[in-house]
């Protein structure tokens, strides 16, 4: 009977050994997006190697992260702003409004809300998201509604302002 | 977007020929046509090769995750039905579904390449699904007491499955068009915000239709999906909390009209609440669940070595408490990781994105993914009341399979698109290059 037990035990420890194996594999390769280090932490090259999802490959995976990048705001067309002025975009939450309170403040602005929009890091994407304003605010021409991803060469209109994004 | 999965796909493909290999040599289990499990082996294999060959920049871990599932299934269906007379050849039917599977995966993936070209015939997608549901009602027949079979030549099979994927086309389709028109709106009804008719009425009767028809030929997993999912669309699109509320009243008010006029339904709510007091009628099926489920321990009874036989319906809606029986509750919390996964990435598919209608397509396809697992498993655990619909690739069931194996097609579509627009930004010359 021995004989018979010790090879059945063998196989289910290894299925579920292996079971395990698979989640783990994945899991590594599909979520490791998630582990983006956030702007103002300092940056450890041990732990970025542990969580790519392309490192593979010879290009960087598309705005997996914020990691080092610096994104910008880059003023298009105003009335109330210079053009081709240029706002960096930091981490936590920037909020864009005529208010003199605002990170960035479209002073004097007649189509901006006091708080107008906020922009937000999250999971290394940038978002926009109107802050329940009169006039709305709107991605390449679309009304943003909830927290909408901001992508390199998008137009966010705030106002009577465009900006440009680019990371 | 780009993900390769060479390697889950090796470990998935090992899981399932250690787990057919424990059945034959320890069991004594008569060996299944081994053609078949090399036919099943060479299926996944070439669909992951095809996919990373039409889909380079598609999210292939899917597929892996998909391969696991299966295979799990595959080995649980022959562990449960190999010496049972009458279904000994239910696995090997399982892999013939698979392969008809697959067919359809690459089928779509070769139609639709250009997906958004479905949400043009969006009206035509929503009235065949409902006429498909509509169809059992005249020429369907009954099995377990439910008329939701329909027979083509020798084929049997469940039109729901597919409804459900047609109509999530519909209402991506048609609540990116108008969502702004839906979260936009200052009329109220008794302090609740409502949208103008014009703009609500399709997807109302849409809904209306599909859900009057399935709680009327009495399938009540499939109304709980019908009702869940176009609702989370609905506020994934719009926004708008107060969609939720409402829908939280109606399916209170629902349920309850449901419990009060079906006699199977309050059968199902007290072989919920209070099983022991019927263990030979109403809570036979959910006790013996429970006592396999208790049976595997940790680490479960091993392969071939649990009585989950004793399940009516254990190859179908029940596989579940098989799993967790044989494999214990390691193995099925390693199942359920497979399918959070198949959710996250399906979620993050969602995310990444272009537009709004492939958004809301990839959030519906993977909410009802989601939903139909919670479900089931909730339902064999006895966390919620029993509503009898598969667990996905895993369970016994050919319209099924076929319709999950849709799904993944249209979400590795999604995701093809969306890789393919990150790596153009990355580097546009690249991606010329390989179009040209």
């Amino acid at each position: 009977m021995l004989d018979l037990q010790v090879p059945l035990l063998a196989a289910k420890a290894l299925l579920l050994l292996l079971l395990f194996a698979f989640i783990y594999v994945v899991v590594r390769r599909g979520i490791g997006d998630l582990r983006a280090v956030p702007d103002d932490e300092v940056f450890v090259p041990g732990v970025e190697n542990k969580t790519p999802r392309r490192r593979a490959q010879e290009k960087p995976a598309y705005g997996s992260n914020g990691r080092g990048k610096s994104s910008v705001l880059v003023v298009e067309d105003s009335e109330v702003l210079a053009p081709e002025t240029r706002f960096p975009v930091s981490g936590g939450v920037m909020v864009l409004g005529r208010s003199s309170g605002s990170d960035i403040v479209l002073k004097n602005d007649d189509y901006a809300s006091g708080e107008h929009a906020r922009l937000t890091r999250h999971g290394g994407l940038m978002y926009v998201e109107d802050a329940e304003s009169t006039n709305g605010t709107y991605v390449n021409g679309r009304k943003a509604v909830g927290a909408t991803p901001l992508r390199s060469g998008d137009r966010v209109k705030v106002g009577s302002t465009t900006f440009r994004y680019s990371e | 977007m780009t993900q390769r999965a060479t390697i889950p796909m090796a470990i998935a493909l090992l899981v399932t020929t250690l787990g057919f290999a424990t059945l034959i040599f320890v069991q004594e289990a008569k060996s299944p046509p081994l053609i078949y499990g090399a036919y099943y082996a060479g299926t996944m294999v070439a669909l992951y090769l095809g996919v990373r060959l039409w889909l380079p920049h598609s999210d292939a871990l899917l597929l892996a995750v998909v391969t696991l599932l299966t295979g799990v299934g595959l080995v649980m269906i022959y562990r449960l039905t190999y010496d049972v007379p009458g279904v000994e050849n239910l696995a090997t039917t399982q892999a013939g579904w698979i392969l008809v599977g697959s067919a359809a995966l690459v089928l779509t993936v070769l139609l639709f390449k250009d997906y958004h070209r479905l949400f043009n015939y969006k009206y035509l997608l929503a009235a065949v699904a409902v006429g498909l549901i509509a169809s059992t009602i005249f020429f369907g027949y009954e099995v377990n007491g439910a008329q939701l079979w329909l027979r083509v030549g020798p084929v049997n099979f469940q039109p729901s499955e597919f409804a459900r994927i047609a109509l999530i086309i519909f209402f991506a389709g048609y609540l990116a068009d108008t969502r702004d028109l839906l979260a936009a709106t200052s009329r109220t009804i008794l302090g609740v915000q409502v949208p103008a008719l014009k703009y609500f009425g399709p997807v109302a009767l849409v809904w209306a239709a599909s859900l009057g028809l399935l709680v009327f030929e009495k399938d009540l997993g499939s109304s709980l999906l019908f009702f869940a999912v176009p609702l989370l669309m609905l506020y994934v699109a719009t926004g708008r909390i107060a969609y939720v509320i409402l829908g939280t009243v109606l399916f209170s008010v629902g349920s309850l009209a449901t419990y009060f006029l079906f006699d199977h339904v309050q059968v199902r709510v007290s072989a919920w609440l209070d099983p022991w007091s019927q263990p030979d009628t109403g809570g036979f099926q959910i006790l013996q669940s429970l006592f396999s489920i208790a049976d595997g321990g940790i680490t479960g009874t091993g392969l071939g070595e649990g009585f989950s036989q004793a399940i009516p319906e254990v190859e179908t809606d029940f596989i579940f408490s098989a799993i967790a029986s044989e494999l214990g509750l390691l193995g099925s919390t390693a199942l359920l990781l497979a399918f959070l996964v198949f959710v996250y990435r399906g979620i993050k598919i969602s995310l990444l994105a272009a537009d709004d209608a492939s958004k809301l397509l990839a959030f519906g396809l993977t909410s009802m993914f989601a939903l139909q697992t919670l479900i089931i498993v909730g339902g064999v655990t006895k966390a919620i009341p029993l509503t009898g619909i598969t667990l996905p690739f895993v369970s016994y069931g050919g319209s099924s399979v076929v319709g999950n194996f849709v799904l993944t097609a249209l979400l590795l579509l999604v995701s093809e698109s969306a890789g393919r627009r990150a790596a153009e930004e990355e580097d546009p010359e690249v991606v010329e290059g390989e179009a040209a």
